[in-house]
């Protein structure tokens, strides 16, 4: 029974993998830039003989480093905006110019003071990932509900703990919501952030097979990533769920 | 080896070789030199092959040196590397070496040819347009031209071949940018009516067929130094032993790539490197039909001035400078004497 | 509102001094980094190929400016930008509040969006391209696509986390379901669906740009991209504080607009304290 309700969740996936093969195999778009989704597999099982794993699990190591740093960080750096009005003034302005810089403007700079090794990649993955975590934390913190404040304090709780035992709970939802389009980021990130410069990882060989004319090896990458983030952010889903259970 | 013959032959040069390093450069260490060679594509580049290579063939490999290759793509990002010591060699175009010099000021050198096209007898990068539309290059008129990237030599090729009809870029043809990877469909699809098409997709193509040649790189520029290794000038010049060994063993490994006999290693190494089927490669992979690489490394210098001055007359480059001032051959020349005697 | 009843501004001498602070603070910050930056190449600690001077990449910006060639090329990228988010948003919300509503949209999307989410959804950029173009189209809607996602999602959080005694409270009222979600659902999650677009905009400038540099065709990603391609450093870093600016724009102009729509909120209302 479990079985059959899995199986009917994921059937949306299924007939997307069925209309993209009918869209291939049709010549709706050319097989060079969409190649069928069976030739998409057929070079997956090839792949993960040839170290997609190997490949896939550096690319993760950096992504996970980055995000993490980036959860930690953009979760306090937004509470503490929306707390102290100085810290708002002081870093609000330099979010806002570095948000929406594309990641590759930004070689330039991480080549003079990074390098080109895996820190130069978990930056630009720590940065694209900011912008979701402060921004929902920030607004959520911002707009928790007066009252609750106000009673915490009427009942002579310290400015600390009204911080982290009322807003950080109350705001709790918005900031999940935020974190899980920083995961999802996270590993487009990872990707983008190999296609420039790397010697390894997904988007690296994402590249060397798109460029050597491989489309149904670089959609296996994509594949293959995006099934990874598919059940990370299913995994998530689940953890709010737990996490946010005692609200209902 | 008697231990007299190491005592004197080995041991008392070496370390007398050693002490002078030290006493001259503080920075002289026993630690072999780390070559760090940027690189975009392979196997236009052969330099991800290098640390695949059999035993044997690179031999100082470890002792004097080690090479780390280095995947960027794009020669400002390569350029911003070896400016800020990230990388030791580029594997770059001429346009990359005239504005790494005459804009970015760095002090660069020519060491080594990495691949040129258009070389008698050799492949050189070919033009299709789609099959009975189009049977001559007058067909053109008014059509979308696809380049890799505008200010590349495939753009200049584009601008020289219809420079000979008097057409001019905007106003009897138009240019877009298209990856090399989405040429062969974006021409398929009408999205453009001329394309360039590399090595294999030009074979794909063909196979495939509805595709009709038009020209390629030689017709419209002659032989064309296309990819060179470079390096900062500094850089070079201290590491000139490990470089020269370097050399050495790269030499061997050409001889390696195109020796009938190692066919079958060479191709399994390419397979494993760019992780695609060897068979892909086996029908054009280091053979005539692909791009010429030297067998000594050694740039061709009157080539690769009348290529700069094509590109400066065709205005894809702003300066021009006088190669020869910028290519030190000296070192692939030394190697190669070692390695030939 | 929170910053209000948080710690103000601790060891501050008196009001003045405050004052100056609100006004002259978020500058701070920005002008200390742009003053490191010209002295670190004025010092030529780094050379000027890495890191020209500020001052050379403002006469540069000054000089774009003047020729009109950077006027042309940042209302290219807004266009394309802003014309992208639109549809987005317009998609993104009307998805987000059907999965919310329907049981049966809600199966189909779920797993879609789980996957489509974190798919590097630029390596689809031949499809647009074959199927749309090379100009125009398939640049604004690869970037549409790109950012639909995240507010689909953010929409549908933000009609999850509404209260429910809200709604049952609206139903016991005797409201009908289109009532309820006009005056009910929507103004409850309009502060974090304004939070998902607040997140989509950037993202929406971002990919503009990157397919601006992969494809051409003007605009700021693609000046920046041949900047670099002709080692020509100014112009790069010209980029780089242009797209900063106008990111900054873009953002600014987010927040005001948020603030209008959420008069009513908590987060807007007066400070109670001077």
């Amino acid at each position: 029974m479990r079985l059959v309700h899995t199986l009917w969740r994921f059937t949306p996936l299924l007939l997307l993998a069925v209309v993209w093969e009918a869209v291939s195999r049709l010549g709706l778009v050319s097989e060079f830039a969409l190649p069928p989704f069976s030739d998409v597999v057929t070079a997956f099982s090839r792949l993960a003989d040839e170290g997609l794993w190997e490949h896939t699990a550096q690319s993760l190591y950096r992504g996970a480093t980055g995000f993490a740093c980036a959860v930690i960080v953009g979760v306090l750096a937004g509470v503490l905006m929306a707390w102290y009005r100085p810290v708002h003034i002081l870093v609000n302005p330099l979010l806002r110019c570095l948000y929406p810089m594309p990641k590759s403007a930004l070689i330039p700079l991480t080549i003079m003071w990074i390098g080109l090794g895996d820190n130069s990649k978990i930056t630009l993955i720590f940065i694209g990932c900011l912008l979701p975590v402060v921004l929902s934390a920030f607004n959520a913190a911002r707009g928790v509900d007066q009252v609750l404040i106000w009673s915490a304090r009427s009942m002579g709780a310290r400015e600390r703990e009204v911080l982290w035992e009322v807003v950080v709970p109350a705001a709790m939802p918005e900031i999940l919501s935020g974190i899980r389009i920083s995961l999802a980021l996270a590993f487009i990130l990872l990707v983008s952030g190999e296609l420039i410069i790397a010697n390894n990882g997904i988007g690296y060989l994402i590249d060397i097979l798109g460029e050597g004319g491989d489309y149904a090896g670089m959609f296996a990458g994509v594949v293959t990533i995006s099934t990874i983030g598919f059940f990370a952010d299913q995994g998530y889903v689940a953890l709010t769920r737990r996490i946010l259970a005692w609200r209902e | 080896m008697t231990n007299r013959y190491f005592l004197t032959r080995k041991l008392i040069p070496g370390l007398a070789a050693a002490a002078a390093a030290v006493t001259v450069s503080l920075s002289a260490s026993a630690e072999p030199v780390k070559i760090r060679i940027q690189w975009s594509v392979a196997p236009a580049h052969i330099t991800p092959l290098i640390t695949q290579a059999p035993k044997g063939i690179y031999k100082n490999y470890g002792k004097s040196y080690v090479v780390e290759p280095v995947r960027m793509r794009g020669s400002g990002p390569a350029l911003q590397g070896i400016a800020a010591g990230e990388i030791d060699l580029g594997g770059m175009s001429i346009q990359a070496l005239v504005r790494g010099v005459k804009r970015a000021k760095l002090d660069l050198k020519v060491i080594a040819q990495v691949m040129s096209g258009g070389v008698d007898g050799y492949g050189s990068s070919e033009f299709y347009a789609r099959d009975g539309e189009i049977t001559k290059l007058e067909d053109l008129k008014g059509k979308i031209i696809a380049v890799n990237a505008l200010g590349s030599s495939i753009d200049a090729a584009v601008q020289a071949q219809f420079g000979r009809l008097g057409w001019k870029v905007g106003r009897d043809y138009q240019v877009v940018e298209v990856r090399f990877s989405a040429m062969l469909p974006a021409l398929q699809s009408k999205r453009v009516d001329l394309a360039p098409l590399l090595t294999p997709f030009n074979l794909i193509a063909k196979k495939k067929g509805g595709v009709k040649y038009m020209f390629n790189m030689r017709d419209a520029l002659g032989a064309t130094e296309t990819l060179q290794w470079i390096g900062r000038a500094d850089w070079i010049q201290k590491n000139r032993a490990a470089l020269v060994d370097f050399m050495a063993d790269h030499i061997r490994f050409r001889t390696w790539l195109y020796d009938p006999k190692s066919r079958e290693e060479v191709l399994a190494t390419l397979s494993k490197v760019t992780k695609r089927p060897a068979k892909n490669y086996a029908s054009w992979v280091f053979t005539k039909t692909d791009n010429y690489r030297e067998p000594n490394a050694l740039v061709n210098v009157a080539r690769m001035q009348k290529n700069v001055d094509d590109l400066v007359r065709l205005g894809v480059l702003k300066e021009s400078i006088a190669v020869k001032n910028y290519i030190d051959l000296s070192i692939a020349q030394e190697a190669a004497a070692r390695v030939n005697k | 509102m929170a910053r209000t009843l948080g710690n103000d501004t601790p060891g501050t001498a008196g009001h003045s001094a405050r004052r100056a602070f609100e006004t002259f603070g978020p500058y701070l910050t920005i002008s200390l980094l742009l003053i490191a930056w010209e002295l670190a190449s004025r010092l030529e600690l780094v050379i000027a190929f890495l890191l020209p001077p500020l001052s050379v990449v403002i006469v540069r910006i000054a000089t774009d400016f003047a020729s009109g060639q950077l006027p042309m090329d940042i209302a290219i990228t807004l266009y394309r930008t802003l014309v992208a988010f639109a549809l987005a948003a317009i998609v993104g919300v009307s998805i987000g509040i059907l999965i919310s509503r329907n049981a049966t949209v809600r199966w189909f999307f779920d797993p879609l969006i789980s996957i489509g989410l974190p798919m590097p959804k630029i390596a689809l950029l031949p499809v647009f391209m074959l199927w749309f173009g090379l100009f125009d189209l398939s640049k604004i809607l690869m970037v549409a696509f790109s950012a639909s996602f995240q507010i689909i999602i953010a929409t549908w959080a933000a009609t999850q986390s509404i209260e429910k005694e809200l709604i049952w409270s609206a139903q016991s009222l005797g409201a009908s379901r289109r009532e309820i979600l006009r005056e009910v659902i929507l103004p409850a999650a309009m502060p974090q669906i304004l939070t998902g677009l607040q997140i989509a905009l950037p993202i929406c400038l971002i990919v503009v740009l990157i397919t601006e540099m992969i494809m051409g065709g003007q605009g700021l990603g693609d000046s920046m991209l041949r900047s670099a391609r002709y080692v020509d450093s100014p112009g790069v870093f010209a980029g780089i504080v242009e797209i900063g600016i106008v990111g900054f724009c873009v953002i600014r102009a987010m927040e005001v607009i948020r603030r209008r729509l959420l008069v009513w909120h908590q987060e807007t209302r007066e400070e109670t304290t001077v």
